[in-house]
């Protein structure tokens, strides 16, 4: 279809303009900074520490939630009553909280003094300057991604279909594993992808939980603070860089799969 | 063999009721009836998808009522099918683990699956994906079989082949067979149930039911355009003031009322009167007709009273037939159906 040259004037315009804007950050850093500094900043403990840190607990916090929540999805994705809807509800509460409010609210159940802070210590976890601190405000930013990616991937499935397995002799487990979880495993891949990377990208919750050890993100607040904006451009590089390449993967990833529904 | 009684089944607000119904090895019983009418709530219940609020349902003298589905032994064909997409041919078929490669449960159906067993289903075409569907619920080795509209998709040649080919199976084990379309049900059936706003009927054989519709809502469903209210006059029952109608069974109508249902099939056009056993022979004028696939119908009149007839192309032709035409229609008494409700 033909549109009016107005129309397609305006649609470069503003659409060219918050384009731009958007891409622009990214790239305009690997302008500012050298790669001789990013391999000098790579050698660095206190770099490599955290973002080593960082990819560690954004990776074991997916699995985490890969664990917890796909049995929740599944959930609500088919019994379809009151009470689901309502729990779909709740789990996107994390979504809409400010981060650091996140954090603040996650100390009010799991500092030390507080009821689950004492079944935490009784485990021999802390959620306050640990790692466990970290993956606990990584999950709960994070998981409401991996679930809601799932959960619309498994409506997607005619229920008729898991009927037919169980008609054909199969149990709930195995109907399960072979025909609802590889059927939705391109969502379930997105989500825990999705996850990954908000986890990484952490800030607000894991400073609040955890000011040490230090992830990338609370690495570079801190010396953007005290250093400045030219002492934390490498560490940002190296950052940008990691996250790209899962972006890529999860590009790659959501358009080769293929869609059987 | 299958057997049901008093079973009832309700969601949100609409119920299913089949007070009594039986199906036995070798049978196919068609459930026929509109869309919407409780077919597929009733096949849900059998099949154990859903749960009846009360009732019994026996399958091999085993009460199956309350049984998972997993543990009933009933292979179900969907009109979606349901595949499995990610599986190919083979896993599809062999999914269940009562079906063997080796076992002759899938009898038949062995050699026309058997060269699309490497394939992806979303290869398939709609006829191969429907044998295919119809192997893996044969291959479990089902105490009874339920087809839910398996065909409604398909195009009449491949519709054929395959309800040909489920004439060949149907030994094996019991089917039921839904549909509301009647020309696969006069096609695939021994026994057909009418389904009528949740009732399940007594099922009757084929050619009862298709001879006889009890009730006006099943007339009007087979296409009987033929449905004429009766009055009586001492014995005989009239259409109209000069139209007697006889019919066998008469005599057993108490009441001073009755409706009747005659297949356009079943009325005769002569150009006289003509020496017959029949027992209706009426004067009538062609007031219109029309070609109807393969046959004419015609629409005469006698007063105020109209009937359908179907006359094949040879004779529409050799007794010349034109709008205004005074003719003579004759059926017998047995073709007259009494309706009960």
């Amino acid at each position: 279809m033909k549109h009016s040259p107005v129309f397609y004037l305006i649609i470069g315009f503003l659409g060219g303009a918050i384009l731009l804007f958007l891409i622009a950050p990214p790239f305009a850093v690997f302008f500012h900074v050298k790669p001789l500094h990013i391999f000098a900043a790579l050698k660095r403990e206190d770099v490599t520490g955290a973002i080593l840190l960082s990819l560690y607990t954004a990776t074991l916090s997916a699995l985490v939630v890969v664990l917890f929540g796909t049995p929740l999805a599944y959930a609500t994705a088919r019994w379809n009553n009151r009470f689901t809807k309502l729990v779909s509800a709740l789990i996107d509460i994390p979504l809409v909280l400010p981060h650091t409010v996140a954090g603040i609210a996650i100390l009010t159940v799991f500092a030390r003094r507080y009821a689950g802070g004492k079944l935490l210590h009784a485990f021999g976890l802390s959620a306050t300057n640990s790692i466990s601190a970290i993956v606990f405000a990584m999950i709960f930013v994070s998981a409401p991604y991996y679930i809601g990616a799932l959960r619309n991937g498994i409506e997607k499935i005619p229920y008729k279909m898991e009927l037919v397995s169980k008609n054909l002799g199969r149990g709930s487990f195995y109907t399960f594993f072979k025909i609802v979880l590889p059927l939705s495993a391109n969502s379930a891949i997105t989500g825990f992808l999705l996850t990954w990377a908000r986890s990484i990208s952490e800030f607000g919750a894991v400073i609040i939980l955890a000011y040490y050890p230090m992830t990338a993100p609370v690495l570079i607040y801190e010396k953007f603070e005290t250093q400045g904006l030219s002492a934390v451009l490498p560490i940002t590089g190296i950052l940008i860089i990691i996250t790209l390449i899962f972006f890529v993967i999860l590009k790659i990833f959501s358009e080769k799969n293929a869609e059987y529904f | 063999m299958l057997s049901i009684s008093e079973l009832q089944i309700s969601v949100k607000g609409f119920s299913v009721y089949c007070h009594e119904l039986t199906v036995d090895k070798g049978e196919i019983l068609t459930l026929l009836g509109k869309t919407g009418a409780g077919k597929s709530m009733f096949i849900e219940a059998v099949s154990g998808m859903k749960k009846p609020d009360k009732g019994e349902i026996l399958l091999d003298g085993r009460d199956i009522t309350f049984l998972s589905p997993d543990k009933r032994g009933i292979g179900v064909v969907f009109q979606e099918l349901y595949l499995f997409p990610h599986l190919n041919v083979y896993k599809n078929i062999f999914y269940s683990p009562n079906a063997k490669e080796n076992d002759n449960a899938l009898g038949i159906m062995v050699d026309e699956v058997k060269t699309l067993f490497n394939r992806d289903i979303k290869s398939l075409s709609g006829g191969e994906k429907q044998k295919v569907a119809l192997a893996r619920a044969l291959a479990m080795k089902p105490r009874l079989l339920l087809l839910d509209e398996p065909f409604a998709h398909l195009d009449r040649p491949v519709k054929y082949e395959l309800m040909q080919l489920l004439m060949k199976i149907k030994g094996i084990v019991p089917i039921i067979f839904v549909t509301h379309d009647f020309e696969e049900a006069i096609f695939v059936s021994d026994t057909i149930s009418y389904v009528e706003a949740g009732i399940i009927e007594k099922k009757k054989l084929k050619f009862e039911f298709f001879e006889g519709p009890e009730t006006r809502k099943q007339a009007e469903f087979l296409g009987i355009q033929n449905i004429l209210n009766l009055k009586r006059k001492g014995d005989i029952f009239f259409a109209d003031e000069n139209v007697p109608i006889y019919f066998t069974g008469q005599e057993k109508i108490e009441a001073q009322q009755a409706v009747v249902s005659i297949r356009p099939e079943e009325i005769l056009i002569t150009r006289g009167k003509v020496q017959t056993s029949a027992r209706n022979m009426l004067r009538a004028r062609i007031v219109t007709f029309y070609r109807k696939e393969y046959l004419f119908n015609l629409i005469v009149e006698m007063g105020k009273i109209r009937l359908y007839a179907a006359v094949t192309p040879a004779s529409f032709n050799e007794l010349e037939l034109k709008k205004g035409d005074d003719i003579y229609i004759v059926f017998k008494a047995s073709s007259v159906h009494p309706i009960i409700s």
